[in-house]
């Protein structure tokens, strides 16, 4: 049931992201008529503050929010799984170092991390990629390095390397492909992760800048209307917990289908 | 114990200097950044020696670190205040809202968690745990806005923001811990299913040990253990959400002083802010650590 609920969810964010360009919405043009506006017949989620339609911010947010995330996560799960493995592999001075760096990383609260690194590179969508990014790799990277370590004793790594294999060939044919499932599942909630920061930084303003529509930026825009058009905070709340839920509901079904141990870290 | 000491201190340093480098190897100039484009030349070359920033770099670091042992972190560009003096102000605050957040996580996580395991694949288990994955799932951001819209607005229980007036706290507090408290149940029923599962507790139940005592007393006293590994874990999660939190709520507090610093480009600040919450961070996940020990006394004869 909850399957199907969470794929339903994130295939609709998906299509309605690559069908955008065919629905030709106009996120930001203002209509001084229809300022605060309640959901109508015209605008089904009603209007904000500049009277735009906020279905279609909500429609321009789920590409921000489906860019962000698809970005976010494959740049840090590429670096992490890389820097992990290697670590593992390797071992010696070049895995205490590296592992000494992560060790730091974890000691640093992921989320205000994110934020002074976004406040320092500025606004925008590619330091809120490079910033998320700065602070992801490290989960992937602690996974990775595990199972490296546990991967190098296999008995066919130790056949590889009787067959004179190079070392990179090893860890790129019979190391990495191993440990595609924990990382694939860590992956999951991961995009459910990275969506919650990228909507958390753009709330504190350190994301998408205006009049780019994000759901964080959103919401912070509808919490000085409360009162008066409850709806402006509302819907895109909304978005963000369905997307969020199903990508969490998708990540525990995949860890039992794949039969991954629960060692994964949970949005 | 000495090791452990001496990593920690390690990572302290870290900390301390990924604070610092951060702020000083970003590409771009923080003295164009603060003051704009139009500023005049010599302007910049006061604030530029007001910073510090006319030093080699290296100068700066030493400048830096001598200055934090003796709990400077220099001044405020706002202001003008002592950042140590900012921070000190706003501690108070932010510690009242993550210890009330932390309680009620608790009091919430802790029957949630045992009632899922004690009752482990009925419609209670999976009702609970649909709840913690609903918990995990706000967002605080919009959880805050939408309980002033419902409690502040609509029904005029509780105030809107701020923490001069009673029951200011409840809201913010609940935001603040309702996604640890949904973590914490899980972590509570998957610990006790394990512990529950265990020969001791098939002795007692032979014995005719009663099943309230058997999960009350001698289950969970051992399933809290890998429990409270978490809790410490998260007081730092905990710590880092309630920059969120108190801007939702204007919570004076440590994070609330850090979002309007970043807004105001007062650099000093927020070093000095990520700081204090980063070190108090990696202390709680310490003191946990040893908290662990002496509860614990297999781990300290391995």
């Amino acid at each position: 049931m909850s399957r199907w609920f969470a794929t339903i969810i994130l295939l609709c964010w998906v299509s309605v992201v690559l069908l955008q360009p065919l629905l030709q919405t106009t996120p930001n043009e203002i209509r001084l008529d229809a300022i605060l506006a309640p959901p109508s017949a015209d605008y089904w989620l009603g209007n904000d503050a500049l009277g735009r339609s906020v279905g279609e911010r909500l429609l321009a947010g789920a590409e921000i929010a489906l860019l962000v995330s698809v970005a976010t996560v494959v740049i840090s799960a590429l670096a992490g799984t890389l820097i992990g493995a290697l670590s593992g592999y390797a071992g010696g001075m070049t895995d205490v170092i590296i592992s000494r760096i992560i060790d730091i990383m974890l000691a640093f609260p992921g989320i205000l991390l994110a934020i002074a690194l976004a406040a320092v590179l500025g606004p925008g969508i590619d330091n809120l990629v490079i910033a998320i990014s700065v602070v992801g790799w490290v989960g992937y990277a602690r996974l990775a390095r595990a199972q490296a370590l546990s991967l190098k004793q296999r008995e066919h790594v130790s056949a590889a390397i009787a067959l004179g294999c190079r070392q990179g060939r090893i860890l790129r044919r019979h190391i990495i492909p191993l440990m595609l499932a924990p990382l694939l599942v860590e992956a999951s909630f991961g995009v459910a992760a990275v969506i919650v920061a990228e909507a958390g930084l753009s709330f504190l303003g350190l994301g998408v800048q205006p009049p780019q529509a994000s759901w964080g930026s959103m919401i912070r825009e509808g919490a000085d209307f409360l009162l008066v058009a409850p709806h402006l905070a509302i819907f895109p709340g909304i978005a963000i917990f369905l997307v969020v839920l199903s990508s969490n509901l998708f990540g525990d079904w995949l860890r039992s289908w794949l039969d991954v141990r629960e060692e994964t870290t949970r949005a | 114990m000495l090791t452990r000491l001496m990593t920690t201190v390690i990572t302290l340093i870290g900390i301390v200097s990924l604070v610092f480098f951060l702020i000083h190897l970003i590409p771009g100039d923080p003295v164009e950044y603060i003051l704009g484009d139009s500023a005049r030349p010599a302007d910049r070359e006061a604030l530029r020696s007001e910073l510090g920033l006319d030093r080699p770099l290296m100068a700066q670091y030493t400048g830096y670190l001598s200055g934090l042992v003796r709990f400077d972190l220099g001044y405020s560009l706002h202001s003008k205040q002592p950042v140590s003096e900012l921070l000190l102000e706003r501690v108070p605050a932010t510690l009242k809202l993550s210890l009330a957040a932390f309680l009620l996580a608790i009091l919430i996580a802790f029957p949630l968690g045992v009632l899922a395991a004690t009752r482990s694949g009925t419609s209670w288990d999976s009702g609970a745990m649909m709840l913690s994955l609903l918990g995990v799932s706000i967002p605080n951001f919009w959880l805050g806005p939408m309980l002033i819209l419902l409690f502040s607005l609509w029904l005029g229980l509780t105030p809107v923001s701020g923490m001069e007036e009673p029951g200011s706290l409840i809201l913010p507090a609940v935001t603040l811990g309702v996604s640890l408290a949904a973590i914490l149940a899980r972590m509570v029923r998957s610990s006790l299913l394990e512990v529950l599962n265990e020969d001791y507790i098939r002795t007692a139940r032979a014995k005719g040990v009663s099943e309230q005592v058997i999960v009350w007393k001698h289950a969970l006293s051992n399933a809290l253990l890998p429990v409270i590994t978490l809790l410490g874990l998260q007081f730092g999660a905990l710590l880092a959400g309630s920059v969120i939190t108190e801007k939702v709520f204007s919570w004076p507090g440590v994070g609330l002083l850090l979002i309007d610093a970043i807004q105001q480009r007062d650099y000093p600040v927020v070093q000095g802010a990520v700081l204090l919450i980063a070190v108090s961070y990696l202390v709680v996940n310490r003191l946990t650590d040893l908290l662990y020990r002496v509860v614990d006394p297999r781990i300290r004869v391995a």
